[in-house]
């Protein structure tokens, strides 16, 4: 198991309704992401496309219902 | 005999913002190259870089001269150039009186001589501080300046300071007043008032004076990390909004300086009795970015913070690099670690050493930046 960086609450994150993905800065000038559905399955991890890193998200299941609607 | 300054840099390169001219990760010291108005391109500046600031994928370079010049990213015309995909090595802003300029995420603030402030790039949170609807800006002046001293009617770089972080800026004025913008949610900004809705505010799209609680005229320092304000006075440390560990300064030593990186704050003080400057490190520490603990230290002249490395000048002109480096920031790996794979320096790794004479360093979004200074 890799050291998670950081947890990052899911407000902080920048939702795309398009990609449904939902993305936040990395301190490598890349941005962890993670998809809508990824969350709806319960997972947390968000991962970086140009590095190792990986942050937590917090949120609770509730938490996506709006980021639902934005989608419809 | 002059003196001529050159700019070495490594680490993550994939937007050109080493401005070497290609877009590969460096591990090894390179030398960033200047385009001059002459057209001629070079490696040698005249006047001495005083502030390198970076942001997520782009740098901003300012020379004792007043003038800017930037590379990288510059899809929202965070370089302070009309917006283009990349700007591959440094090129010249307009204006020459700059003074100070800072970068966060994806935007640049600079100040100049006449104490007028200018943002541009892409601010979804109040980054700009334009106000809420605009959020997207080439160079442009914000209605605030800088007030105006007694005495006297311009400005020089000792006379304010200015940071970015991710989504927030901070300024401190020549009368000690702190003035800000950006994301507030994490209380980075001081105290917020209620909205309409009775929730706390969570941006100020607009800059506006900060209270940052009682007894703030004497602050003597502070800076800015990812979702943090932290300020020193004396001997006193104080965070606003969100870090993982409280920070203060033990018994005995006098602090000298304070830096963060996006989630850690990092101390640098001096022993009262042996008069040797140090390191103190608080808050996350996943990739060794806390300062490693030795028995002996090498004598420390000055540091500075990236993201999530540091980077501290020897007194035998090396510099030494710690924290995450997996983007090759840190330099070649000396010392094997159990990841393997050249990502965690929990210790401090040489990234270089010999001559000519270190003049300063400065950190980025997993870069490293070395100023040389070489007499002709």
């Amino acid at each position: 198991m890799e050291t998670i960086y950081d947890e990052i609450e899911i407000e902080d994150f920048t939702f795309d309704p398009i990609t449904q993905l939902f993305q936040y800065p990395c301190p490598c000038g890349d941005r962890f992401a993670i998809s809508f559905d990824d969350l709806k399955d319960g997972e947390e991890i968000a991962v970086c496309p140009s590095c190792s890193l990986m942050v937590k998200v917090i949120y609770e299941p509730e938490d996506l219902d709006e980021y639902e609607e934005e989608m419809k | 005999m002059s003196v001529n300054y050159r700019i070495l840099a490594c680490g993550s390169n994939g937007n050109y913002q080493l401005g070497i001219g290609n877009n590969e990760d460096k591990n090894e010291l390179v030398a960033s190259k200047f385009l001059l108005q002459d057209g001629q391109v070079t490696e040698t500046i005249p006047s001495k870089p005083i502030r390198i600031s970076c942001g997520g994928n782009h740098t901003l370079v300012l020379l004792e001269n007043g003038g800017v010049y930037s590379s990288g990213e510059n899809t929202y015309g965070q370089c302070g150039l009309p917006a283009c995909d990349n700007i591959p090595i440094f090129r010249t802003i307009s204006g020459s009186n700059w003074i100070n300029v800072s970068c966060g995420w994806e935007f640049s603030v600079l100040i100049n001589s006449d104490g007028d402030v200018y943002v541009c790039g892409l601010g979804n949170k109040g980054e700009l501080g334009l106000g809420k609807s605009i959020r997207r800006a080439e160079l442009t002046q914000l209605p605030f300046s800088v007030p105006k001293k007694e005495n006297s009617n311009k400005f020089c770089n000792q006379d304010l300071v200015l940071k970015s972080s991710l989504n927030h800026t901070v300024i401190k004025l020549p009368n000690n007043e702190f003035v800000g913008w950006g994301n507030c949610r994490k209380g980075q900004l001081g105290s917020t008032a209620s909205t309409s809705n009775g929730k706390p505010e969570s941006v100020f799209w607009e800059p506006r004076v900060l209270d940052f609680g009682k007894n703030t005229d004497d602050i003597v320092d502070f800076d800015v990390g990812r979702e943090f304000t932290v300020l020193a006075k004396n001997n006193e440390v104080k965070v606003f909004g969100k870090l993982s560990s409280e920070v203060s300064v033990k018994e005995g030593v006098h602090l000298v300086d304070i830096k963060s990186m996006w989630s850690s704050v990092h101390l640098l003080v001096r022993d009262i009795k042996t008069d040797l400057l140090s390191i103190q490190s608080f808050g996350n520490n996943s990739h060794g970015q806390l300062y490693p603990v030795y028995e002996s230290h090498p004598q420390v002249l000055h540091f500075t913070t990236g993201s999530e490395h540091g980077l501290l000048v020897s007194a035998e002109n090396e510099v030494l690099a710690w924290g995450w480096g997996e983007h090759g920031n840190c330099g070649i790996q000396q010392k094997i670690q159990s990841d393997g794979e050249n990502v965690t320096f929990d210790y401090l790794n040489q990234v270089f050493s010999g001559k000519p004479k270190i003049s300063s360093v400065f950190g980025g979004c997993a870069t490293s930046w070395v100023v040389m200074e070489e007499e002709t």
